[in-house]
């Protein structure tokens, strides 16, 4: 996996600290150092934030040994107030932010191009086009950074840090440092406005050289040919991951000698020499990147600059929004050139046909669907505005449950809800934000409610772990990354600590209690916080099944089940099913025995499988 | 799009296998000596959820993601899943599809109605032009002694067909991916996978 991979490259390249946070496409880089962590001689940590992350980064690489932090595209807002001073101060060890954005949205909640917050940031990036390129540009960003004393981006896509392909190992570096030295030197390290203004220049002194160095960065590589098409000589600047589907596309197309090739992976700044060679020796050229029209409008100033007079195309060919596949470059790289191409209208009439959606659910057993049946029983009827945020429970805005309204960015749920709070006073504002999310950036909104007095009910569902993106260790788990043991923070202790009005942990399983609790809350004036406590459903299976214990799955008791439809239309299990004349029956092979639709079953109708068959056959 | 590359699509549901199975095959690949492209379409981590892999094996492949219209053999581990897929098969090109559906909660809870078996073959071999082997692959590895070794039984009945790939490279990648312990259920569920579409092949014939 181009994840595996990456995590290979901070391995060979002598890493003496990894940091994240968790998130899908990244997570994998980190997930596998912690594996290693022990065997390799290097630090892992999924630390509360990004933000936290990327500090833990820049100390390690101000104490001259090598760290690399690890995050989506998304987590780079949190972590951005550091990394936007970190290139004004320079990096002594090897310092690289790997940003894994997700073009397309398949597990995030927008597809923001990372590249022009590098811009921003002053950070240059290395956008790699294989995993074995992403193996060797981490090891290479880490010499550079170090060469140049300057933080890097190397910018992944989904796409990338989900591929897999074969990938050949190099040697671990073993002339790195690795013993962390503390020099004070408040002249990088103390930003005060002396420190910012003498930063600055030299931070747009060592922009030049970066800029230089582009040009030599191994992993470009421009290829001129002299030929034309339909009378035109034509050239591609392919960047990153969508250079693997150019040059099928260009040979699919019979371009390929046709055709000069720029294949670009410092995508900011750019390697001026290259483009201008290129720019200079064709009539139009096309860029082929995904989402924002970057290159282009950096090709289109250097073509400006340096008068080259080439036509530039990109996004007139090419979709800004959702990530390149080789159908989109195919067809994009044809009408660019004018040579017809095969057509897709086969495949667009199969795309018609009518298959019922498959929207992601709530595993069998999973704890939140218990948490949210509760709620919703006992909050629907005063009309809440609940402010939910990201995670496996954020699932609870579809129905059944609906008790989620809002769903923006992680700690935003907190936070929107200070906001509702306030505007509607009369209303019951109700946050829903899972443990992980808590801890991340909840609690400032946490303690600004407490603060300013709101009346606001925060349900906390604590999974004991990150589950959504697979079941990482947060501040509230008992271990760390790298499996040792941790001290668990309690975020009920967090919130008595902050001052809430009135602080419950319940076990969601044990319904009677969570509604009480609920109940007691929605008539508290002032703050109060419900920690529903039950790890995650998966880890409980994978541990039973490693232990070489059975899964004791439950059955409906056809001649108890009165058709009322609560366990199929408002728990909605997957595992349970609806029979024709609307009774349930249970997919014992996908339930887990969690017994949750037993405890809501008004007729005692669930009942383990075992003692159905016992009677059945008695 | 070339004799020399071999293009695979698969698709099934979260929790089936799938991405274990294409492990398997693009390790087949780098054992007869190829280069080797794929992708997983993951989605989030929660089960239950339409997933997809591609794996792309040649001299000389470059994207990782097969292009629409262009798979040689769409490996489907669930009827509606492949049907979601079937826009990446060639003209000509293989079906191999599990016949046991697992219908989505839409379907459950009955706001959907899932599609009927013998009308998503129809639309596999008229309107896509493909050729179909159907068989219950989830019964066969439930045969084999495990309901997790789905995965291999398809690819048992993959290498059945003649593409760049040669039953022992198959063998060899499940014996290199597979623990101790389930080596054997899973060599016997290639078995399985493999007698049956040699079956349908024949009869096809015949
Ligand atoms: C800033 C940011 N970082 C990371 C993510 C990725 N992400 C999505 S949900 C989530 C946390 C889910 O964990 P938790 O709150 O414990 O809920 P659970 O999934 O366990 O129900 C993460 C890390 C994100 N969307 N935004």
């Amino acid at each position: 996996m181009g994840n595996e991979a990456m995590a290979r490259g901070a391995i060979e390249a002598g890493v003496s600290v990894a940091t994240g946070y968790p998130g899908t496409p990244a997570a994998e880089i980190i997930d596998t150092l912690g594996r290693v962590a022990k065997d390799v001689g290097m630090y892992v940590e999924w630390s509360v934030n990004e933000k936290v992350a990327f500090e833990i980064a820049l100390a390690a690489s101000y104490s001259r040994v090598r760290a690399i932090s690890a995050m989506k595209h998304v987590g780079a807002n949190v972590a951005h107030d550091s990394v936007a001073t970190a290139a004004y101060m320079g990096a002594r060890g090897g310092l690289l932010l790997i940003s894994c954005d997700d073009p397309g949205s398949w597990s995030s909640q927008n597809e923001q191009d990372n590249r022009i917050f590098a811009m921003h940031a002053y950070l240059p990036v290395i956008e790699p086009s294989s995993p074995q390129e992403a193996k060797d540009a981490v090891a290479y960003a880490l010499d550079l950074s170090e060469r140049l004393g300057h933080p890097v981006m190397l910018r992944s896509v989904v796409f990338l840090s989900h591929a897999t392909g074969d990938v050949v190992l190099g040697p671990v570096r073993g002339d790195v440092n690795k013993e962390p030295v503390w020099e004070r030197n408040v002249d990088v390290a103390v930003f005060d406005a002396r420190g910012a203004r003498i930063n600055r220049s030299r931070l747009l002194e060592r922009w030049e050289r970066i800029r230089e160095a582009m040009n030599e960065v191994p992993f470009n590589d421009l290829e001129i040919v002299d030929a034309s098409v339909n009378g035109r000589r034509l050239g591609v600047i392919a960047a990153g991951l969508a250079y693997s589907y150019v040059v099928d596309a260009l040979r699919w197309l019979d371009l390929e000698d046709k055709v000069s090739l720029l294949k670009l992976s410092t995508t900011y700044p750019l390697p001026a020499r290259l483009v201008g060679r290129l720019l200079g020796s064709v009539d139009d050229v096309l860029v082929v990147e995904e989402l924002e029209p970057f290159i282009e409008m950096q090709t289109k100033a250097l073509a400006y600059e340096i008068g080259a007079s080439a036509g530039i195309h990109g996004k007139k060919y090419l979709p800004v929004a959702r990530e390149l596949n080789p159908r989109k470059v195919y067809s994009a790289l044809a009408a660019f050139a004018e040579v017809g191409g095969r057509g897709f209208s086969r495949e667009d009439a199969l795309m018609e046909n009518v298959i019922p959606r498959r929207p992601p659910v709530f595993c069998p057993g999973c704890p939140h669907r218990m948490s949210f049946y509760a709620l919703r029983k006992i909050t629907r009827s005063k009309k809440p505005i609940y402010s939910g945020d990201i995670g496996c429970y954020g699932l609870g805005y579809l129905p059944p449950f609906e008790v989620i309204d809002t769903i923006i960015a992680m700690g935003a749920g907190m936070g929107l809800a200070n906001g509702f709070s306030l505007l509607f006073p009369d209303r019951t504002t109700i946050a829903v934000v899972g443990d992980s999310t808590f801890f991340h950036a909840s609690i400032p909104a946490l303690v600004n409610a407490i603060h300013h007095n709101r009346k606001m009910i925060a349900v906390i569902l604590d999974n004991d772990v990150t589950a959504m993106t697979g079941d990482q260790p947060h501040p509230g788990t008992a271990r760390d990354a790298m499996g040792n043991p941790a001290k668990r923070v309690m975020i009920e202790e967090v919130a008595e600590g902050a001052g809430a009005r009135y602080v419950e942990v319940v076990d969601p399983t044990d319904i009677r209690r969570s509604e009480q609790a609920f109940r007691k809350a929605v008539a508290t004036d002032g703050v109060s916080v419900i920690v529903l406590r039950r790890p995650c459903e998966l880890i409980r299976v994978r541990e039973k099944l490693r232990a070489g214990e059975k899964l004791e799955p439950y059955q409906i008791d056809l001649e108890r089940c009165t058709a009322c439809k609560i366990c199929y239309d408002l728990f909605s299990c997957p595992a349970i099913m609806r029979l024709d004349d609307g009774k349930a029956m249970i997919d014992t092979d996908l339930c887990t025995g969690c017994g949750d639709c037993a405890r809501i079953c008004p007729f005692n109708a669930v009942v383990p499988l075992r003692e159905l068959e016992g009677r059945v056959g008695a | 799009m070339s004799d020399d590359v071999l293009d695979v699509v698969i698709a099934g549901v979260g929790g089936q296998g799938t991405i274990t199975g294409a492990a398997v095959l693009g390790r087949a690949g780098v054992i007869a000596g190829y280069k080797v492209r794929g992708i997983d379409n993951r989605g989030l981590a929660q089960r239950g959820g339409a997933v997809m892999s591609h794996v792309r094996i040649g001299r000389d492949v470059n994207s990782a993601m097969v292009m629409d219209g262009e798979a040689d053999v769409l490996l489907g581990f669930e009827p509606s899943e492949a049907l979601r897929r079937a826009y990446f098969i060639k003209q000509g090109g293989w079906i191999l599809l599990n016949t046991k559906p697992i219908p989505p909660i839409t379907v459950t809870i009955g706001r959907e109605s899932y599609p009927d078996i013998d009308g998503i073959i129809r639309t596999f071999k008229d309107d896509a032009g493909a050729r179909v082997l159907a068989f219950d692959a989830s019964e066969l590895a439930n045969e084999a002694g495990n309901p997790i070794t789905l995965n291999t039984v398809m690819l048992g009945a993959f290498s059945a067909l003649d593409t760049l790939l040669r039953p022992g490279h198959l063998e060899a990648a499940i014996r290199e991916s597979f623990r101790r312990k389930l080596q054997d259920v899973n060599l016997v569920a290639f078995q399985l996978g493999r007698e049956k579409a040699l079956e349908l092949l024949r009869s096809r014939s015949g």
